[in-house]
């Protein structure tokens, strides 16, 4: 008798191990990389198009806006497929470089590199899959290129951009900040002086880790003014110094701050945020509008979209009426915010002014997006 | 690259010729052996009848008196001896070779645990390697126990069938069933737990036990409070709330039985069976509480019942059970051999047949048991073949016959789990034979990855494998990088002869840098018989056009768009074999496609 209990008990617990499971716990969400630039050449913005439920039909496309111009064009690099996704890297007055992440059987970036306004390409490879996040990639106006890779390590270049050697990594940064606890590299960006600067994920609340390289280490230039924990999803160069955009959990409320500085100091204007709604998520950024300085930010839930934007150090954050839905991109060109939305190969652009009433569907794109060519 | 990602369907006429011609060599090796058999019993009656007339003696001997084989044995044996025959039959299927790992191997395992799928993984592994051998293999085998345990009904040929049924049982139900899905979600009796193929494996354990553990009631009593036991964990399991049986259907959505209906119901089949599964489908969906509290209720009394152990009450049970359980197989698991792939009739027949062996082993059981070897008396001037009965020997031959069968179809099996180069006929089923040519190879001028120059004239006297390969491209050229790479690795050390080329095939990027960076992502920068070869744009250019390679600039985010071609090229630079290096959707087709290299290469360095 006791060899049956023991025999069903045993039986019960093979056939509860199976058939009454739990499901695992959610991996956090990526920064966005949906993104738009503008710098004083013109504007860019990153869009994933195709079929978005199949991997290999989804094929992200760079469209640039020159600022000579009021319109969008597809300026998506040829001779890569791009569905693993694009940063684009600009600096306000020299190239304009494009990376590919990896996908597939892919196991290291394609970069391209243009300074024509992508009217024609020069190619170069990373020896590293490139990290997705939109201010992976930064570039100089005399050329120089800093990317980050994965591994958590920033490579650099000093134009040729098939021959990079590595500037620091997640490791590094990690031990010469202690204060910030580095979690992860998020961004790179130049500031005035062309000295490099690292945007990470702190793990220590309270602070915004923007590093900068002193002699022989790193120290954290980055605001603190903030409680909860800091991730740096945009860090780009402005007219002024340098802008970006981090997102700041709080027990489990989210928060996005914009700050300026000169990136050079521990001086920070700013800063200014806004709480992100329960059950919203940062779609897409946009960086470099109003007068350089501004800032927008798409939220999303479901297919509802908002549009929460401020114009520069010493502005508050503004929400515009609600977006198309369904936007997968927002962009800020000299206070025009755009709001792209993308329906397989068809792109529509919708305007919103500050004297207009609403949004407009201001331009309409069809792309021939490549289905089949990477399945 | 036209084709790519393309994988053979079940029905691909070469892979199903190679089937049935390995069926035929087999059949005729079986038939061989079975002739010897007939001829070796033939001579040994023929000498006994010898002796006897010589000796005066009676021929055939007086038969010894014996007693039967229990009844419930003799269920039990023929019973699933049937079953193995059936599901060796059911393995003739055409869509067996390419359909198995696809519909059931993996399909079995998908549910359950990391490890159970790994494991599983190395059966679909030997299978989608050498799908025609395997598939094959699996018909002879089954084939062979079965009519193992038809011919042999004592002693210990009798019992070796019953371990040979325990043994291929097990592999069946580990990498065929994945453990009868135990380990997985939705696990219920209704639909197949726990594996129809383990209860082959209790029938031949029970088959393998002595003859006289079948004297008296006992092991019936254990059979029935087994059952007993299984039927009211399966009650407990199927109550279990939030596991979907108690809804039939929520928010249009079917619940988990009426779901598994409506998949058995879509099996292509004879319109009236597929009418009814979905009718009684349909029925679970709209009183899908109801249905499933008459199970737990009937699993529950039917488990106590046989728990009980008394015969009048044993009787009534086993008939409701065989009711019910014919029901469960006809309207739920669908008879379980539809579709082209299925298997065997799922485990709603065997667990039937067990219970009634066991009730049988009760109510029918002998009271006592002679050995199973005839008892002669002893007689020192015949010898020992003179006294074997002559039933005696032709079951013998039978049963070795038998044997024989399991061996010839195991055996190719054994050798393609060991063999590490894949059948060839799997890429030769979608991209085409290899097609022969002999013109000299275009020459050209380039440089390697590390800069260094290389000419086709620099290649005479080596056997060349060459492709074209972008080295950004996200899909096929890394993947037919690693084809290169495991030829180089399968040809040992021939592969000293060998150079393993790949000529840049991107308008934009061709770097010595990009194929530098290609290599090291491949791990090919340390084998030195790997050229990757770069020049100028229109350098390029030349060299793919004297090739005749098509490559153009994608749009909008596409790669560079060229053929997938290989070329074998003998020592003296004539190129001997193009290929369509299309590597498929499968690692078995792309270690098929390595195979059908190294076969060229070896051709080419024989020849």
């Amino acid at each position: 008798m006791t060899r049956w209990v023991i025999a069903v008990v045993a039986l019960i617990g093979l056939t509860m191990s199976g058939g009454v499971g739990a499901a695992g716990a959610p991996s956090p969400s990526p920064v966005p990389l949906g993104a738009s630039t503008t710098t004083p050449t013109g504007s860019s913005v990153v869009l994933a198009m195709g079929h978005l439920d199949s991997p290999s039909n989804t094929f992200w496309e760079a469209f640039l806006e020159p600022t000579d111009s009021a319109s969008w064009g597809l300026h998506t690099p040829p001779g890569v497929a791009s569905n693993g996704g694009l940063v684009v890297g600009s600096s306000p007055s020299g190239p304009l470089t494009v990376g590919f992440l990896v996908s597939a059987d892919l196991k290291f970036s394609p970069v391209a590199e243009s300074t024509d306004g992508g009217a024609h390409w020069s190619p170069g490879e990373l020896p590293s899959p490139l990290a997705s996040a939109p201010d992976a990639l930064a570039v100089e106006p005399t050329g120089e290129t800093m990317a980050v890779v994965a591994g958590q390590r920033v490579l650099q270049t000093t134009g040729d951009l098939s021959a990079w050697t590595t500037l620091t990594s997640q490791r590094a940064l990690r031990s010469a900040v202690p204060s910030c606890g580095v979690l992860a590299i998020t961004a790179v960006a130049y500031n005035a002086a062309a000295q490099p600067l690292v945007g990470v994920s702190c793990s220590h609340p309270g602070q915004v880790g923007i590093l900068a390289p002193s002699i022989g280490s790193w120290h954290d230039l980055g605001p603190s003014f903030v409680s909860g924990t800091a991730s740096v999803i945009r860090l780009v160069p402005t007219v002024a110094g340098v802008a970006g955009l981090a997102q700041v959990r709080s027990g489990r409320a989210d928060t996005v701050v914009g700050f300026w500085g000169d990136g050079s100091s521990s001086q920070w204007s700013g800063p200014t945020s806004f709480p992100v709604p329960s059950g919203w998520r940062v779609t897409a950024t946009a960086t470099g509008g109003g007068a350089g300085q501004g800032l927008a930010v798409l939220l999303g839930s479901g297919s509802s979209r908002r549009v929460e934007v401020v114009a520069g150090p010493g502005s508050s954050w503004i929400m515009l009426p609600p977006a198309p839905r369904g936007a997968s991109g927002v962009s800020d060109v000299g206070g025009v915010i755009d709001t792209f939305v993308v329906t397989g190969s068809h792109l529509a652009v919708w305007t919103w002014t500050a004297d207009a009433a609403g949004w407009r569907r201001a331009a309409s794109i069809t792309v021939p997006v490549p289905y089949g060519s990477s399945s | 690259m036209p084709g790519m990602g393309h994988a053979p369907g079940a029905g691909n006429s070469t892979i199903i010729h190679d089937f049935h011609s390995s069926l035929g060599r087999q059949a005729a090796l079986i038939l061989v052996v079975l002739v010897l058999l007939f001829v070796a019993w033939n001579g040994l009656r023929s000498l006994q009848y010898r002796r006897a007339v010589a000796r005066g003696a009676q021929f055939p001997p007086p038969r010894p008196a014996t007693s039967p084989e229990p009844v419930a044995r003799r269920v039990l044996r023929l019973g699933f001896g049937a079953l193995w025959v059936i599901d060796g039959l059911l393995q003739l299927q055409q869509a067996m070779p390419l359909g198995m790992a696809s519909s059931v191997l993996r399909p079995s395992a998908a549910g359950s645990p990391e490890w159970v799928q790994r494991l599983v993984g190395f059966g679909v592994e030997v299978w989608t390697r050498h799908p025609t051998t395997a598939a094959a293999s699996a018909v002879w085998i089954q084939l062979g126990i079965g009519i193992f345990l038809l011919v042999a009904p004592r002693g210990r040929w009798s019992r070796l069938a019953g371990l040979g049924s325990v043994g291929w049982g097990l592999v069946v139900w580990v990498f065929g069933e994945a453990f009868g899905g135990l380990f997985a979600p939705g696990l219920t009796v209704l639909f197949g737990a726990p594996g129809g193929v383990l209860l082959y494996v209790v029938a031949g354990g029970l088959i393998a036990l002595p003859e006289r553990a079948w004297v008296g009631q006992r092991l019936g009593r254990v059979i029935c409070s087994a059952a007993g036991v299984f039927l009211l964990l399966m009650a407990v399991l199927q109550a279990w709330p939030g596991r979907g049986f108690w809804q039939g259907g929520s928010h249009s959505k079917p619940g988990t039985l009426a779901g598994m209906g409506q998949d058995m119901a879509a099996t292509p089949q004879p319109h009236f069976l597929s009418s009814a599964v979905a009718s009684f489908a349909s029925f679970d969906e709209a009183h899908g509480w109801a249905v499933n509290l008459f199970v737990v209720v009937a699993l529950a009394v039917t488990g106590l019942a046989l728990l009980s152990g008394r015969r009048r009450l044993l009787y009534s049970t086993v008939i409701a059970l065989v009711v019910l359980g014919l029901a469960d197989w006809v309207l739920i698991e669908d008879f379980g051999v539809f579709g082209g792939t299925g298997t065997d009739p799922n485990s709603m027949v065997p667990l039937l047949l067990l219970l009634v062996t066991g009730y049988l082993a009760i109510v029918r059981a002998p009271v006592a048991v002679d050995a199973a070897a005839p008892a002669v008396a002893a007689d020192p001037e015949r010898r020992w073949w003179e006294l074997l009965d002559s039933g005696y020997i032709g079951r013998v031959a039978a049963a070795v016959g038998a044997i024989a069968v399991v061996l010839i179809g195991s055996a190719p099996m054994v050798a393609a789990s060991v063999n590490s180069r894949t059948d060839t006929n799997l890429v030769e089923a979608i991209n085409g034979a290899p097609q022969a040519t002999a013109t000299s190879a275009p020459a050209f001028q380039l440089v390697d990855q590390r800069g260094q120059p290389v000419s086709m004239a620099d290649l005479r006297g080596y056997t060349v494998a060459m492709t074209f390969l972008d080295p950004v491209c996200t899909t096929d050229c890394p993947i037919i990088a690693q084809e290169f790479k495991a030829a180089n690795q399968l040809l040992g050390s021939s592969a000293r002869k060998v150079r393993f080329v790949a000529i840049a095939a991107n308008p934009q990027y061709h770097s010595v840098t990009a194929l530098d960076d290609f290599d090291r992502a491949e791990g090919l920068a340390s084998q030195s018989n790997w050229l990757y070869l770069t020049g100028s744009t229109s350098t390029l250019a030349t060299v793919l056009n004297s090739y005749g390679v098509a490559v153009s600039n994608g749009v909008a985010g596409s790669m560079t768009i060229h053929a997938d071609m290989a070329y074998v090229i003998d020592p003296s630079g004539v190129t001997r074999w193009i290929l369509d290096a299309d590597p498929g959707s499968s690692s078995a087709q792309q270690a098929s496609f390595s195979s059908l290299l190294v076969a060229e290469i070896d051709q080419v360095m024989h020849s």
